[in-house]
């Protein structure tokens, strides 16, 4: 077991004097195997970012635990979630927000490298130059500025990037859901390939029923806030037990 | 027939021209700023009582005044005065209001509370009747009045700068930034400050003008520069009682303040166009 | 079948600075009366190029050449005078995204029934029939609440009634041809599943051609008789859904459709080459598996097949 979430919950107040008290995560709970891609599917808006949030120590949880590699990660300050941060590594969903627009991609590509002091017995360029072209980026387009360069580079690229850490855990949330399907492919392809060849667990986040299918092995399904239902992947796609979750598994449509 | 004319608009747009004119403009009174004293055609303090009141002529391009000083040598000598108070009060401004801007809008919280409050409070006074009032209780020279100016003018950066900090800490590449593992300050200064830099840059150049301004008519109404020195707010002063017969004395400053004015608007608004385009409805002159 | 729509040899070229930027090039394909065609293809293909195109909605650095012909009569350069007539009643557009085209500040029955530009339902009598038939649009797109929704803002309603509310401002002036610009995309599965069915609805019972563009297979498949596929300003395929989908004859519509999840998201090797920098023959030669020593020097001819055409040298009858 690489990462374990226990009964997690966050309240957000809003309204007069903050008395109004909205649940975007509620009471959550699961696990995610060493080595396996963890699937979380639901509609937009119940709680699954808000989820990868509090695992990448953006946002406080309300309650509950996120335990680690057997250590509590949940209230950590800055500097204690440090070498945590080579650790788990997360890809976003808008592939062209990810890098500083004031900045070029080299100076982006290196952050990582200078933040950790990776660069110690290899140099810099060689390290990125090596880490780029498993992704088929070349260094030219390095130098260029990420609104210059397409959605499919630049997800490549953070991919890319998060891998340069050589994490356990990699969070991908919505890794495809702005790329057309032949850009989208590819993307799958380096993520699956992360996963079989350098053993990097997952929490794969999508609305895409397909391609969950396609990567996980397990999946959950969130409503509300809620997890209503887990399980193996084929079991739930071939055999549903929520209504909820078949209501969303006919929104399926098969070529 | 209107060809040319809208050719002329056309390359007006095109090239930046207003942002070309603008720097020129600036150079132009930095370098007489710098080398004051050896462009000037006379001693700009030396009185000559014999030769007061005399109109432009050969002699003294822009006439003397009612002590028979060369008004050119005065303005040539006032523009260190101005510009040197113009950008002692915009770089302390900018410096305290980007600092506290940029913590109030990244951390938030209390601290941004308090800040943004105590920035509330200032902006509703009109810097003038502040400066005024601050002089009244400091005493006046032209160091209390770069003080009070600065005490008013740091709210503008502090604003913006927060404005763009907070809007920028909800960026996705911010929270990116943090997962690869930056800490608090390298996000500050490598993601938020770059992007913040160059509004600020923007405004400053815009306020230029403005507090060259503000210099000159609170050392008009008698704070700031004292009689002696040739500051053109005192020389408008100086001139005002004269200016039924021999107008060059008011006149000729009131035209040097505008002239500089100009430059460094056109200078600001010319770097908005390049800079940012978008900015046009975001910021402007006062 | 008679042709509703026949789009003949259309080029599209952008002016950029002094450079011409050719974007579609010879397009052709014809909608018949209540069919449903579907353009798939990459982002920045050409597709939606080749909607604004039909509708008159190019900038005005843009340059029309070849023939669109709507009802048998030339449409392709007609003066915007000459066009307005078909706009609405006989041609009408549903524009891309709901959260950018509709107006934040007008209500979103007042949006609907601007699209009738007829002044008699301005007032009285005709205002109330035009009120009644849009709500009875709105139950027919199966919208909750139809009566008070006339009422509300933009900002009130969730996507997907938004999306069903762009449609209903396409449908309400019963056009005979609707063109459709991505309607699934940047959508969530539950959603994406009712805008389909709105559009399978609308094609069973009001029975008005459409043309379908998207990069959604799976919906184009739902809705369409007909699948063009459209690769860098070209259509490199087009024919029957099942026989497209299924079928696949040109090597771009077999890459694209292997690169889905369920198939194994086999990878296409390259990209897209760039409109300011296209390669001399086949287009998409540099990417294609199967090519020959003819691809790279030649522009492949069109090959007609069963209600359709295929453009590459690799296929054969």
């Amino acid at each position: 077991m690489i990462l374990e979430v226990k009964n997690l919950s966050k309240q957000y107040s809003c309204g007069f004097f903050g008395l109004n008290k909205i649940n975007a995560v509620n009471n959550v709970s699961f696990y995610i195997d060493d080595g396996e891609i963890f699937g979380l599917i639901g509609e937009s808006g119940c709680g699954k970012t808000t989820i990868t949030r509090m695992i990448m120590g953006l946002l406080k949880p309300t309650k509950g635990n996120i335990i680690f590699e057997n250590e509590n990660i949940t209230r950590l300050n800055t500097k204690q979630w440090r070498p945590f941060r080579k650790k788990i590594q997360i890809v976003f969903q808008n592939p062209q927000m990810t890098f500083n627009p004031r900045r070029n991609l080299y100076f982006s590509c290196a952050e990582p490298i200078k933040i950790h002091g990776l660069s110690k017995d290899m140099n810099e360029k060689a390290m990125i130059r090596h880490m780029i072209e498993r992704v088929g980026i070349t260094e030219e387009q390095l130098k260029k500025f990420p609104h210059e360069i397409s959605g499919g580079q630049a997800q490549r690229l953070s991919i890319a990037r998060a891998l340069s850490l050589k994490p356990r855990l990699l969070v991908c949330d919505e890794p495809t859901s702005m790329l057309d399907v032949s850009v989208q492919a590819h993307i799958l392809k380096l993520i699956k390939e992360a996963n079989e060849k350098y053993g990097v667990s997952m929490l794969f986040i999508s609305h895409d029923l397909e391609v969950i299918q396609a990567m996980c092995s397990r999946i959950a399904v969130m409503k509300n806030g809620q997890i209503i239902e887990t399980g193996y992947t084929n079991e739930i796609f071939n055999n549903p037990k929520h209504e909820y979750t078949k209501k969303l598994l006919s929104s399926y449509i098969k070529i | 027939m209107f060809k040319p004319i809208n050719r002329f608009i056309d390359f007006l747009n095109r090239k930046n021209v207003i942002l070309f004119m603008g720097i020129t403009l600036t150079i132009l009174i930095i370098i007489v700023a710098i080398f004051a004293p050896y462009i000037e055609p006379y001693n700009p303090t030396k009185m000559e009582l014999s030769q007061k009141f005399i109109a432009p002529c050969s002699k003294y391009i822009l006439g003397t005044d009612h002590l028979g000083r060369d008004i050119l040598s005065r303005i040539i000598e006032g523009s260190r005065v101005s510009l040197l108070t113009a950008v002692f009060v915009v770089g302390i401004s900018v410096f305290i209001g980007l600092t506290l801007g940029l913590i109030s809008g990244y951390f938030g919280g209390a601290v941004d509370m308090v800040l943004m409050r105590i920035v509330d409070v200032l902006l509703a006074f009109p810097t003038i009747i502040f400066a005024l009032a601050l002089s009244t209780m400091i005493g006046t020279g032209q160091i209390n009045l770069i003080i009070a100016i600065c005490c008013i003018q740091w709210t503008r950066y502090a604003r913006v700068t927060r404005g763009e900090a907070v809007m920028l800490k909800n960026a996705e590449y911010i929270d990116a930034a943090k997962t690869i593992g930056n800490s608090n300050l390298s996000i500050i200064l490598n993601y938020v400050f770059p992007n913040v830099i160059s509004k600020i840059i923007i405004l400053a150049s815009l306020d230029m003008g403005t507090i060259i301004l503000y210099c000159a008519s609170l050392s008009f109404l008698g704070l700031g520069a004292q009689p002696p020195s040739p500051e053109w707010g005192v020389m408008i002063n100086e001139g005002k009682d004269y200016i039924q017969y021999a107008p060059w004395i008011a006149v000729s400053p009131g035209i040097a303040i505008a002239v500089c004015a100009l430059a460094f608007n056109m200078l600001g608004d010319g770097l908005r166009d390049m800079l940012d385009p978008r900015m046009k409805e975001t910021v402007r002159t006062e | 079948m008679e042709n509703l729509l026949e789009v003949k040899n259309l080029n599209v070229s952008f002016l950029m600075g002094k450079r011409k930027i050719h974007i579609l090039k010879d397009v052709s394909f014809n909608i018949e009366k209540n069919e449903v065609l579907a353009v798939i293809g990459e982002t920045g293909c050409g597709k939606s190029v080749t909607g604004s195109a039909i509708l008159h909605l190019l900038p005005e650095n843009a340059e029309v050449g070849g023939s669109i012909k709507y009802n048998g009569i030339d449409i392709t350069n007609i003066h915007e005078n000459e066009f307005r007539p078909y706009r609405g009643t006989e041609i009408a557009a549903v524009p891309q995204s709901p959260s950018t085209s509709l107006d934040p500040l007008m209500k979103v029955g007042k949006q609907v029934s601007e699209c009738v530009t007829d002044k008699k339902y301005k007032y009285g009598e005709h205002k109330k029939q035009l009120k009644e038939s849009i709500i009875n649009i709105f139950s027919k797109l199966k919208l909750p609440r139809i009566n008070e929704i006339y009422d509300d803002y933009p900002c009130e309603l969730s996507g997907g009634m938004n999306q069903r509310i762009l449609i209903s401002m396409g449908i309400v002036t019963k056009p005979k041809l609707l063109i459709v610009d991505e309607p699934t995309k940047a959508i969530d599965w539950a959603l994406r599943k009712e805008v389909i069915e709105v559009f399978q609805d609308l094609k069973k019972e009001r029975r008005c051609a459409m043309l379908f563009i998207t990069h959604d297979i799976a919906a184009a498949k739902c809705v369409a008789d007909r699948i063009a596929v459209m690769y860098c300003g070209q259509i490199v395929e087009i024919g029957y859904t099942n026989d497209v989908l299924n079928n696949p004859k040109h090597p771009y519509t077999k890459g694209l459709i292997a690169s889905m999840p369920s198939r194994g998201f086999h990878v296409m090797e390259g990209y897209m080459p760039s409109f300011a920098d296209l390669p001399i023959g086949c287009r998409f030669e540099p990417r294609c598996s199967e090519k020959t020593d003819n691809c790279s020097k030649y522009e492949p001819q069109m090959i007609n097949i069963k209600n359709g055409y295929v453009k590459c040298f690799r296929f054969k009858l």
